[in-house]
């Protein structure tokens, strides 16, 4: 104390006396500050002085806007399910922040008082260790802490194998990581393996890839046939196998199949051309070919398997008018490709938008979530719980952009870009449409090693852990972090700090998260040519446990009855004799025989006229087959479109199969066909890479039935 | 695994108590604090007159919506006087930033189950959370956001002497606790006395007397 202080209550000229304090400060701050100069009163210096050195600073406005939006993405006060998602606020605080001084009437003396604490105690006490002691003894659902024992080679090369390996490794390896089941398959020059102990040891899988068809042409110089493109979707627990010729430029994939260890056979992925909608009308123009199937199974890995049903988001050629049929929609089968259905067929219609990505929950295949591009550079989040009958969007959380993650039973999860109060971004989760969205944890910031380019995986277990791998790639190496969130907990825990590999890996596969050894691997990712670089795998649980007992699952489809095997393009015989003289591949010689002598030759197209209408050929110089044509019909003559199709099928090879479904009755109508007598008559390398595939395009007069004109002409498709 | 687990890290397993034990032992708590007369949070009354008050509350069978609502309504009213008083307590504005959020994520929580607080709860909250602050980590030499703010002000932004700020700054950094806690409510957050007896829990008297032997010293120490 600088000097003795007495109350002033008493003292008249005291504006800081006591019993007046109130008034004489707002008396002073009520002067204006140009008053409160030098030469002022020095206590309304003081007061004014006091006033400024208690204002806000500068940057005030933004926490106060951070804060509100950290106050709406806060989780819900009132749906106390299970007391997790708490993110960076712990529960019960506003409790024990309580003002201390709360004062009323006792009730029952202190002696009373304190044996109620002691028995309160007590009770406490012995309900907790009961609790501890039941956990000893039947455990927990509650995920324990992630225990990693580093990275090792999971690679079949230094695995040990049932056999001899039946490739070289320096060939390039592909490998391929079941989440369901946790089976890693391995595949080197057409032959493939698998594992069911995380790499450890490695079995030639059963049934072997079945040889390339016999229709095979012999391929050009520096072509090579890649039959290793091995795939799995989350939701199967086997895996699709492709092949594609590489070094023609093209790289169209052919799938060979689905199997699972054990099998009988590989199941083929049959395209039918009944492709029908979810819902009426049907889904007309959609464009279900085997190497649009193929290409999105194999390359983008979007798809995904729930409950038997296969979803996969679909590239559309604009070959269609654009409010027909979006350029990307998601379909779905119910029985590995006898039928498809477009889910997102509703949502299109209503809002003219379409899922680019999508998650499908594991348990129910009716439920899916698909993050739309809404045209405006911003994304939303829909979700269907009725398998596209009826689409609802979400809510966008307030505090950042989301991207969809995943959809579990217990909602969906997203993820949001870096925030002010996250650089790694959040972890966020809606679980049901009546609540907002949850904080679940921050994302763990990537480490200093993990420059900027950071990919980010995140998957989410069946007990409800949350899984996240950061990876950043140069030519040379690969850098990996990851990090858990067990179930209950409000921040991630490393799991493995940050690792650089040399050489570069592929990407990340995380294996086992519907129950058995969550596993994270490094380098499972399909590539253009399999990696001769190793499988990293980083179990997240000690490597002493047993590993989980794999039971193969017999390839059935996820129907009762398996679809009978339709033909497809690729495996129908190769043979020129499917062209018909006069027709579509037939040399150009042989059409006057069939429509008469050419009426004219302009530019090296032949004409003929036949069936009240002229026919241009075209043929590519030098080859002498009619590998494209037009029919124009005379404007004096009405031809319908069921005769105009009649007459475009005597100008197709006798084996022209049509493998999808038309364009509804407007202009143009697409119909689209394979043929192996085509594919004979313009085998790769020599004109175009079509495998046998045309179309054939009607086009209508201003009435909209009779035919104008129509084409026919080779088509590359998918 | 599990029972490995839970050997070796027992005390984690202690947070994973189910919600209904939870439950059983906040009930007995409640009970404890009854018998000592301690009125638990949910049965506050609102503390000041300025506490906000709503015609339909914000109770739990009201749900989410109403809770939030009312805790976005007490933010946008009062988030200002609380960041202000945060600022001129703690040596960062994203230090006053976390408490500002703790502050009214314990509001969210209140306005799910019980009465409305007010801006007197939420400045006795804001209180306890800067004490647990300094508990936290080691008490800092540095000044207030608020004053560090100030004194870097030059004096074409206010009609006082830039020394003579800073000399008001310097001496009421060397203030009592008390003192200096009481000024903040007084100027940041803009409370009058009897908000601020109850928000220190002392008498409208003595909560007087305190602000008027700051400011005494105050004076008395400038005028030196």
């Amino acid at each position: 104390m600088s000097a003795p202080e007495h109350d002033s209550q008493h003292e008249p000229n005291e504006p800081f006396a006591a019993p007046a304090l109130d008034h004489e400060i707002v008396s002073f701050l009520a002067l204006p500050p140009a008053a409160v100069g030098a030469d002022s009163d020095s206590d309304a210096r003081l007061i004014h002085a006091l006033a400024i050195a208690h204002r806000l600073p500068d940057g005030a406005d933004a926490v106060l806007h951070r804060v509100r939006a950290r106050l709406s993405a806060a989780p819900s006060p009132v749906d106390a399910d299970d007391g997790d998602d708490l993110g960076d606020f712990s529960a019960g605080e506003g409790l024990a922040s309580l003002p201390p001084h709360w004062s009323s009437a006792r009730h029952g003396s202190r002696a009373t008082a304190a044996m109620r604490t002691l028995a309160a105690g007590l009770v406490i006490a012995l309900l907790a260790g009961g609790y501890l002691a039941l956990l000893r003894s039947r455990g927990t659902e509650q995920v324990p802490p992630p225990q990693a024992r580093g990275w090792r080679d999971a690679s079949i090369t230094t695995a040990r194998t049932s056999h001899p390996l039946d490739f070289h490794s320096s060939d390039g390896i592909s490998y391929a990581v079941a989440t369901t089941g946790g089976t890693v398959y391995a595949c080197g020059s057409g032959h493939l393996w698998y594992s069911t102990d995380g790499g450890a040891t490695y079995q030639s899988f059963t049934p072997e890839l079945p040889p390339p068809p016999a229709i095979e042409q012999p391929l050009p110089s520096g072509a090579t046939l890649d039959r290793c493109v091995i795939v799995t979707v989350p939701g199967l627990p086997g895996v699709f196998a492709f092949e594609r010729v590489i070094g023609l430029g093209q790289d169209l994939p052919r799938a060979i199949g689905y199997a699972t260890p054990g099998s009988n056979r590989w199941q083929d992925i049959p395209m039918t051309p009944n492709a029908q909608s979810v819902n009426p009308p049907p889904s007309q123009g959609i464009l279900l070919d085997p190497y649009s199937i193929a290409q999105q199974l194999a390359y983008d890995g979007t798809a995904q398997a729930s409950q038997g049903w296969l979803y996969l988001p679909l590239h559309q050629q604009n070959n269609t008018p654009s409010t027909q049929v979006p350029n990307l929609l998601l379909i779905g089968t119910p029985d590995f490709g006898g039928s498809w259905y477009w889910i997102d067929s509703t949502l299109f219609r209503q809002h003219a938008l379409s899922c680019a990505r999508v998650v499908v929950q594991p348990d129910d295949a009716r439920r899916i979530a698909c993050e739309v591009d809404n045209g405006d550079g911003t994304h939303s989040i829909w979700l269907t719980t009725d398998r596209g009958a009826s689409w609802v969007s979400l809510p966008a959380p307030s505090i950042a952009p989301a991207h969809l993650a995943a959809i579990t039973s217990r909602g969906v999860y997203a993820t949001t870009d870096p925030t002010p109060e996250a650089s790694g971004g959040l972890l966020l989760r809606l679980p049901d449409l009546t609540a907002g969205w949850r904080l679940v944890a921050p994302f763990p910031s990537p480490a200093a090693a993990l420059a900027a380019g950071t990919e980010r995986e995140v998957a989410v277990g069946r007990d409800g852990a949350v899984y996240v791998a950061q990876r950043v790639s140069d030519e040379a190496s690969t850098t990996v972090q990851v990090d858990m969130l067990p179930k209950g907990a409000s921040r991630f825990v490393s799991v493995a700090p940050a690792r650089r590999f040399t050489p570069a890996r592929g990407g990340v596969a995380f294996g086992g998260l519907d129950g058995q050894t969550p596993t994270v691997y490094l380098g499972a990712a399909v590539s253009f040519k399999g990696s001769v670089a190793p499988l990293e795998r980083l179990a997240l649980v000690p490597s002493s446990l047993p590993s989980p007992v794999y039971t193969p699952v017999p390839t059935v489809a996820p129907t009762a009855e398996p679809p009978t095997p339709r033909p497809q393009c690729a495996k129908v015989p190769i043979t020129l004799a499917a062209n018909r003289p006069g027709g579509l591949g037939a040399p150009v010689s042989t059409f006057p025989a069939v429509w008469g002598q050419p009426k004219a030759n302009p530019g090296g197209r032949e004409i003929f006229t036949l069936a009240g209408g002229t026919l241009t050929l075209d043929a590519p110089a030098g080859d002498g087959r009619a590998s494209g044509m037009t029919y124009t019909v005379y404007p004096n003559v009405t031809l319908s479109l069921a005769q105009a199709q009649s007459l475009a099928r005597q100008l197709m090879p006798t084996d022209a199969r049509e493998i999808y479904i038309g364009a509804p009755v407007v202009h143009p109508i697409a119909h689209a066909y394979c043929s192996g007598g085509l594919w004979a008559a313009f085998p790769p390398g020599t004109y175009d890479f079509t495998m046998g595939t045309f179309e054939v395009d009607y086009y209508t007069r201003t009435d909209g039935k009779s035919v104008d004109h129509f084409t026919i002409a080779l088509a590359m498709l998918g | 695994m599990l029972d490995a687990a839970v050997s070796v890290r027992a005390p984690e397993t202690c947070r994973s108590l189910p919600p209904s034990l939870w439950r059983w032992a906040a009930a007995l708590w409640h009970w404890v604090l009854l018998s000592r007369g301690e009125p638990p949070a949910a049965r506050q009354p609102p503390e000041t007159a300025t506490s906000v008050t709503a015609s339909n509350g914000c109770h739990r069978a009201q749900g989410e919506v109403d809770a939030r609502a009312l805790a976005d309504r007490l933010y946008q009213e009062h988030a200002h006087a609380v960041l202000a008083y945060l600022c001129a307590r703690l040596p960062a504005l994203h230090d006053a930033e976390d408490v500002l959020a703790d502050v009214f994520l314990a509001a969210l929580a209140q306005c799910a189950t019980t009465e409305p607080p007010g801006i007197g709860w939420l400045l006795t909250v804001a209180r306890r959370r800067v004490a647990d602050f300094y508990r936290r980590r080691r008490a800092t030499a540095d000044l207030p956001a608020s004053f560090a703010a100030a004194a870097a002000m030059g004096p074409e932004e206010h009609a006082l002497r830039a020394e003579e700020l800073r000399e008001v700054i310097a001496r009421v950094a060397l203030l009592p606790e008390d003192q200096r806690d009481a000024l903040a409510l007084r100027f940041a957050a803009d409370m009058r006395s009897p908000q601020i007896a109850a928000i220190l829990g002392k008498s409208e008297e003595a909560t007087r007397a305190l602000l008027s032997r700051a400011l005494r010293r105050l004076r008395k120490e400038l005028a030196q």
